[in-house]
């Protein structure tokens, strides 16, 4: 695949998601003859992941984050919508051949580095299984191979990482082992999620410093999924900011933090903890949670909780429009949304 | 102002058949009336082992072997097991990171406020509910969920449930073991503001644990740094903040990216913490010090203080007043 469509410039486009969308089928367990519900996890996703470019997808819990990582490593079918890989669809590809051709260029970080590694197997296993079930085994020695990535993730010696158990690693140390795992096969995307959650704060920098290098390195498209949008600034270099299944707003991290336009973005960002401020010093006044998104109304979803909620927020679902120049938003409160309820309406 | 809380030399081991693992190793602080003290460290440092020490909730293999802990003046570690059950709850409560949990799942949020009540104090179904509907209240739920059972509500609420539950006997000091930990960070700020108007309002203490220094900054008055088992650092939040000494605190410090300012290059902290079981000799923290000297690697520094409310366990900082 990677030969037949030549070498990966950095800014290219290799990973594209078109209108994604995952409803799950909600049955009721204790009336079954009633009409099932549908649960929307993700809701009509666009996004683009380029080599060379590290993407941050921000939310919190239940915003349809990991569906999104497990959608785009075929982990789960999408309900609709689809996924470009270097420009063809993937999206109804089937069979093993192909789910392990798209594997070699697409791999996958988990959270819990501590259940993503087999416990009773050595480091050296983890990284000669995907080496050899690819066939990206070089001629010589596959030890040389797995010393190689040892060192890449920062493991040295790398001969005596190599010959340990997991549970002889810390944190840290595991999510590096996992990372030259995903490494193993030289993907050309790799999906991370919540890669640096289950960690402790003083080696959470070394992996985001690894990604970095990575990124640069090996021209990765890096998808970097976190509720930690102060983590999200220090290595993404595009963001887009999820909501109850939805993208509500995406941009160059800097533009999307520095001036944020959707309601919700400014109140994640006013809840991060800043020793700078003091907490008597801006008071957040939202209440609530993000909500389960089970048949929903028309309408935004973050209405029930906006400051600013007018009544075109409860009736008509904004659309995700550009405003600005590297930003676009899906809000009721920016011109560009207001000009095309106009049009639609005239056109209607 | 005399202490309300004062944790002397405190000692805690896990004893397991091959070894002995020193968890907290001779802690000592104090925690005043109606202050937020924050106890910080990461995974494994010994600071929810020390605060389920304070209220004797360590469990086999982990003893406490030496050391005091006084609660107005009264030692806990002397009280008989009648003693300590009439004292927990009343004097000192326990808020758990998992609110899941701490709460019974299958009797009512009403039910686990009447349990409270009734092991504690004489008071009728009638009066025991009216204080319930009114702590309910009081940290922003709506006292008719008292007919809920803990899987109706959101994380968020099950959290106020389990603070409101804490709050029901007025105990003069909180532990608040990592409480806003699994929670989203919107939620976590709507928590932190909320026990922060209560404790203003109801002149409680509170010691705080947490991994997540940077949130303690904002919210507690003073802040304690545990490293493998010691308190590494223990100074006023604005101090601490402004003018870290310890080459440990120091690297927390600039561990946490920022969300203003220019975007620049962070280092960590290279390395890991230690095996307790074989910690290394002298400062335990030498191994990762970028300031390392040589007497750091045979003498353990001792926790003195630089200036009157400013402690550091630090060779690079030679005692000007030493502590009794």
């Amino acid at each position: 695949m990677t030969s037949a469509l030549g070498q990966v410039e950095a800014g290219d486009s290799v990973l594209e998601a078109q209108s994604l969308t995952k409803h799950f089928t909600v049955a009721s367990s204790v009336l079954p003859w009633r009409k099932s519900k549908r649960l929307h996890a993700v809701d009509d996703v666009n996004l683009v992941l380029k080599a060379g470019t590290i993407t941050a997808l921000v939310g919190e819990s239940g915003s349809g984050k990991s569906t999104i990582a497990r959608l785009l490593a075929r982990i789960y079918p999408p309900s609709s919508g689809s996924i470009l890989f270097r420009g063809s669809d993937v999206t109804r590809q089937r069979g093993r051949r192909n789910a392990l051709r798209y594997r070699s260029q697409v791999q996958m970080i988990f959270q819990d580095p501590f259940s993503s590694l087999n416990p009773v197997k050595r480091v050296r296993h983890h990284l000669a299984r995907p080496l050899r079930n690819h066939h990206k085994v070089r001629p010589g020695s596959i030890n040389q191979q797995i010393e190689e990535l040892l060192t890449t993730v920062g493991l040295v010696p790398p001969a005596e990482y190599a010959r340990v158990f997991p549970h002889q690693l810390s944190g840290g140390q595991r999510q590096r082992v996992a990372i030259a795992r995903a490494m193993a096969v030289e993907p050309i995307v790799l999906l991370a999620d919540e890669p640096i959650s289950m960690l402790d704060v003083s080696i959470r920098i070394g992996i985001m410093n690894l990604m970095l290098r990575l990124k640069t390195e090996r021209n990765l498209a890096f998808l970097y999924i976190t509720h930690d949008i102060a983590s999200a600034r220090y290595v993404a270099d595009e963001v887009l900011v999820m909501y109850a299944g939805q993208v509500v707003e995406r941009g160059q991290t800097e533009a999307v933090l520095q001036a944020p336009m959707h309601p919700y973005t400014r109140l994640l960002l006013s809840a991060v903890p800043n020793p700078e401020a003091g907490l008597q010093t801006r008071r957040v006044e939202a209440r609530g949670e993000v909500p389960t998104v089970i048949d929903p109304p028309a309408g935004c979803r973050f209405a029930p909780r906006c400051p600013f909620v007018m009544d075109v927020c409860r009736t008509t679902t904004p659309e995700l429009l550009q405003e600005g120049n590297q930003q676009w938003v899906r809000c009721h409160l920016y011109p560009a949304s207001t000009a095309q309820q106009q049009t639609s309406l005239s056109a209607g | 102002m005399p202490s309300l809380l004062e944790v002397d030399d405190l000692v805690v081991d896990y004893l397991t058949p091959n070894r002995v693992v020193r968890a907290v190793d001779t802690v000592s602080f104090d925690v005043r009336p109606g202050e937020i003290v924050g106890l910080a460290g990461e995974s494994g440092c010994g600071k929810s082992t020390s605060a389920h020490a304070i209220l004797r909730l360590l469990r086999p293999p982990a003893e406490i072997t030496s050391g005091q802990v006084l609660f107005q003046g009264q030692n806990l570690l002397a009280m008989s097991p009648n003693e300590l059950r009439s004292f927990r709850w009343r004097n000192i409560s326990i808020v758990f990171q998992s609110a899941m949990n701490s709460l019974n799942p299958v009797i009512s949020i009403a039910d686990q406020f009447l349990d409270t009540f009734k092991a504690h104090e004489h008071v009728s179904k009638k009066q025991a509910m009216d204080r319930a509907a009114e702590l309910m209240t009081l940290v922003g739920i709506d006292p008719a969920r008292l007919k809920s059972f803990p899987h109706e509500l959101s994380g968020g609420m099950r959290q106020r449930v389990v603070i409101a539950l804490a709050l029901s006997l007025s105990p003069e000091l909180i532990i608040m073991d990592e409480p806003t930990t699994a929670l989203d960070v919107v939620v976590q700020r709507d928590i932190l503001q909320e026990i922060e108007t209560l404790q203003k309002e109801l002149k409680f203490a509170v010691l705080f644990i947490t991994h997540d220094l940077s949130l303690l900054v904002e919210f507690s008055s003073r802040i304690a740094i545990m490293y493998a088992g010691k308190i590494v650092e223990f100074a006023a939040a604005q101090e601490l903040f402004l003018r870290p000494q310890h080459p440990y605190t120091v690297g927390l410090m600039e561990s946490f990216p920022s969300l203003t300012g220019p975007r620049k290059a962070l280092v960590g902290i290279p390395g890991s913490p230690p095996d307790l079981g074989a910690p290394p000799a002298g400062c335990r923290f030498n191994p990762r010090c970028p300031r390392v000297m040589n007497v750091c690697r045979s003498i353990p520094p001792e926790l003195v203080a630089h200036s009157p409310e400013h402690l550091t366990a630090c060779h690079l900082y030679p005692s000007s007043l030493r502590v009794a």
